[in-house]
């Protein structure tokens, strides 16, 4: 079956299954493009999956492997006259670096066995940490743990860190056992034999991203009614980090008077504020130029309102100019009470599945689809400079008009430094922030803990988001990078977290698990350019901000260079409205669709059905 | 705590919050009443029901919404209006995904069961995502939402979330060629990564009217079928043999399930995906 030879003509070729790449090929593939969609992994998205837990060491391992050289096999038998061929580039391991990952939970489910002497659960963790203080990453990889880490230079970093961290926990295993069994001696660790056993129910996303409820994702999701093939929920709130507390965002009207940390002046204050900043008045031109936080201080706002507006509303630095922070701000409330008393959604199973449910929205429209299938280079006409195939990974000449690439495939051509992101994912027992429901989805906004550090942003997953198995929470913190990952967010871990690293914080969640690493911030990729053909459009990868407007507008971009006239992703007929040729109807027709997308669907489906 | 565990299901909520034209100032604004009443006919799992369906009553009601004035209570009214509506269309809705190697009859069986006719020829799925077939089973209307590959089965590349919160899944081989028949337990490893642990699966030994090119003898399939601990049938979606069984066979079971189901997690809340109670299939549904 694998065997099968691709079609050999196409109007649109796509590599990679990154957001952007889908969203384009669904919309091409909507609108009547041939298109085909290749990987040459064997998972959908890139960058932008989600991965079990078993998956995700999988691909650390992969990542933790020297990157193999690729033979570059000579396709010029391949060409006709007038034509020359440009390779893509390895893509291997660019786009990430610095992989660290650390175990602190015992490894083995060893409970039962030591329970008769050991009763407390604590002190067999702290005793089980003499063996894993050693970031172990895992029982199952034992040749990868021998040269730990770093796809990067982090080796030196990660010697450095390994005393310290042994040291800290010898003087200080003693008070940390006794002190958390009294706090809390029924807790039932999860060991990481536990964690492998359920890997199947994690969904642990690469990036890190929330959904504005008024974003572009939302509209283009409903717009294009690709939005059947997943499900939601709210994020039910929005927390920060703040005087070494996690404290709750009054974030709605509702939320704003049930707050119990604003007096009456402030709430009055925050309300008039939020209304105020919806239009652009005078007094905010007078300001123009200038950074948020004057205006914000200016205002008399007071400490607390000041750092929930700058850090938690409009999630910005203290020296963005003030239009950034009220664009932010607006866009904040805008997306506010929409579906909920936040402003963001999560998909159910992680971010990953929004990838996959365009990829399905162009396979439906028929768009052809091949994994582990990769391009090797372009076919370009010399006087045209325009790309008229492409020449796959077996030797196959597939002819397009036009061809969209994941960036990582021409990184190397492009010659600027790249920016980087930080990105922890920690498994932790607990929420930063327990209240009555065990079920909260928490945005996190953690203001730069010291000077030089960057502000990071965190979102806390449960359970029923269908991430992490019940007991734990999924953890994901995402920041620009300043250093590598473990530099800029192991601060953080350890004020918010208990780990051995920071032993006297006992009455916090404990990390069982967690992985850094840094990615490729590819928002400052062109389109075009790069030294390609003026019909092969790149698609740039991640982007350092919360929501999703910067992969969609880049897709609609794309969409428009290659078919100018057309409507990008108008929705998909309903099911339920399609009507076929010669038979009678057994549904009732759509006919009052007011959107025209039933009439639409029932002439596709006549040309179709021949 | 209610409301935080609903699901959101996108378009519908859009219907509902578009007709209201507030601007998210005045969201701030407006009495808090109003504000909660929107979230309760909007969010609480109680009334979502009417978010899943697509019944006929529901595009009236749309353009009945956009018509009127722009009143919140009207929407809430009308929205009531629509819940009682949809909850007359059926009693469950299932959704049953078809897997199995490109060329083995996956859509000629839905095509043969939702409109009964068999499309000659190959190349029909395109812009088609799922069928519905709505079937009375003991006096009980069971919507059946039958979803197929749209051809992403060829290079061996189904999207994983293809495979969410499906209630049952139909394993379809070609009993005139071993190659499908060998590819099952590939398939059973997608299924193990990504489906939910309590799905139903069938396995479907298709093309039965072509017995003299028969390569599967029934027992070997039957024998792969009960060392997996799936149900077995064969059928012909030509001949139209057996398909009505194969998906009334599966409504049943699906009913049995969400029964049994219902009686052990009564008083726990479903996680969606995760259990099949009815109160997950009719709240939090699919569409």
């Amino acid at each position: 079956m694998a065997a099968e030879e691709l079609p050999s003509e196409f109007d649109v070729v796509i590599l990679g299954t990154g957001l952007p790449e889908s969203v384009v090929a669904a919309a091409c593939s909507r609108v009547g493009q041939r298109v085909l969609h290749l990987d040459r992994r064997s998972y959908y998205a890139a960058n932008w999956a989600s991965f079990t837990f078993n998956g995700l060491l999988s691909w650390i391992q992969q990542y933790q492997e020297e990157p193999q050289p690729k033979e570059v096999q000579d396709w010029s038998s391949l060409l006709d006259e007038g034509e020359e061929l440009v390779y893509l580039s390895n893509p291997d391991s660019a786009s990430i670096s610095n992989l660290q990952v650390f175990c602190f939970t015992s490894e083995e489910d060893e409970e039962e066995a030591q329970s008769s002497d050991l009763p407390n659960p604590t002190e067999e963790k702290a005793v089980n940490e003499d063996t894993d203080v050693k970031p172990s990453a895992d029982s199952n990889e034992e040749a990868t743990t021998e040269k730990q880490e770093t796809v990067g230079g982090a080796e030196e970093e990660q010697l450095q860190v390994t005393p310290t961290e042994g040291e800290e926990q010898d003087t200080d295993k003693p008070h940390l056992s006794t002190a958390q069994s009294q706090l809390e001696p029924t807790r039932k660790r999860i060991t990481y034999a536990h964690l492998v056993k359920e890997g199947r129910r994690f969904n642990i996303d690469l990036v890190s991203k929330l959904m504005y409820s008024r974003g572009s994702l939302v509209d283009l999701l409903i717009k294009s009614n690709v939005s059947r093939y997943a499900e939601f929920k709210n994020v039910t709130r929005i927390l920060t980090y703040r005087n070494g507390n996690v404290e709750q965002v009054p974030c709605s009207r509702a939320d704003v008077f049930a707050s119990r940390q604003l007096s009456v002046v402030e709430k009055r204050k925050l309300m008039r504020f939020l209304t105020s900043c919806m239009e652009e008045t005078e007094e905010h031109q007078a300001y123009s130029g200038r950074p948020y936080l004057e205006f914000l201080c200016d205002q008399k706002l007071g400490d607390n309102l000041q750092h929930f507006l700058l850090h938690s509303i409009a999630m910005v630095t203290e020296d963005t100019p003030i239009e950034e922070g009220l664009a932010a701000t607006r866009h904040f409330l805008r997306s506010l009470g929409r579906y909920g008393n936040t402003p963001f959604l999560f998909p159910l199973y992680g971010l990953g599945e929004i990838p996959q449910c365009f990829c399905r929205m162009c396979a439906v429209f028929g768009g052809i689809y091949c994994l582990r299938h990769s391009v090797d280079c372009l076919v370009v006409d010399k006087d045209t400079n325009r790309c008229k195939a492409v020449i796959d990974n077996r030797g196959q000449r597939i002819s397009c008009s036009h061809f969209v690439v994941e960036d990582s495939y021409v990184g190397k051509k492009a010659a600027a430094p790249r920016r980087l992101l930080s990105r922890a994912v920690l498994i932790t027992d607990g929420s930063v922030l327990p209240s009555d429901s065990d079920q909260q989805v928490s945005m996190v906004t953690i203001p730069p803990v010291a000077a030089r550090y960057p502000v990071v942003k965190m979102v806390e997953l449960c359970p029923s988001t269908m991430t992490c198995i019940p007991g734990t929470y999924l953890v994901h913190l995402t920041c620009q990078s300043a250093g590598s990952a473990y530099e800029d967010l192991a601060p953080v871990v350890t004020r918010c977290f208990h780990t051995p690293d920071s032993p006297d914080q006992e009455n916090r969640p404990s990390v069982l698990w967690c992985v850094y690493f840094n990615m490729v911030d590819g928002s400052g990729v062109e389109l075009e350019g790069h030294g390609l053909p003026s019909n092969v459009y790149v698609c740039s990868g991640l982007d350092s901000t919360l929501g999703h407007e910067y992969a969609i507008r880049q897709a609609e971009l794309i969409f428009q260079k290659i078919l100018p006239e057309e409507d990008f992703c108008p929705p998909a007929p309903n099911p339920e409205d399609i009507i076929y040729d010669g038979e009678n109807p057994s549904t009732p027709a759509g006919e009052e669709d007011e959107d025209g997308a039933g009439e639409e669907g029932k002439r596709e489906q006549s040309q179709t059905q021949e | 705590m209610t409301s935080s565990s609903a699901v959101v299901l996108l378009p519908e909520l859009l219907r509902i919050h578009d007709q209201r034209k507030r601007c998210p100032a005045q969201l701030w604004l407006c009495p808090l009443d109003e504000v909660t009443y929107a979230y309760q006919v909007v969010i609480s799992p109680g009334t979502s029901p009417c978010f899943a369906s697509t019944c006929t009553g529901h595009h009236t009601c749309r353009q009945r919404l956009q018509s009127s004035a722009l009143l919140s209570l009207w929407a809430s009214l009308l929205c009531l209006f629509q819940f009682s509506v949809s909850m007359e269309d059926y009693d469950y809705l299932f959704k049953i995904v078809l897997i199995g190697n490109a060329g083995v009859g996956k859509t000629c069986l839905v095509r043969r069961f939702t409109q009964g006719l068999f499309p000659p020829g190959q190349g029909a799925t395109i812009g088609v995502d799922f069928m519905i077939k709505t079937v009375d089973i003991k006096g009980e209307k069971v919507k059946l939402q039958i979803w197929d590959t749209a051809g992403q089965e060829r290079f061996r590349s189904i999207t994983q979330s293809y495979y969410r919160s499906a209630n049952a899944l139909i394993l379809t081989y070609d009993i005139t060629c071993e190659d499908s028949f060998r590819c099952l337990p590939e398939w059973l490893r997608e299924i193990e990564q990504y489906a939910n642990n309590q799905v139903v699966t069938i396995l479907v030994g298709n093309k039965i009217d072509l017995a003299e090119k028969r390569e599967v003898l029934r027992q070997r399939a039957e024998d792969f079928a009960e060392a997996q601990s799936m149900l077995y049938l064969e059928t012909s979606a030509k001949e139209s043999d057996n398909v009505e069984k194969l998906f009334l066979d599966l409504a049943c079971e699906l009913i049995r399930e969400a029964k049994q189901n219902k009686l052990d997690n009564n008083d726990t809340a479903p996680m969606p995906g995760e259990g099949k109670t009815i109160s997950y299939l009719s709240c939090c549904s699919l569409m």
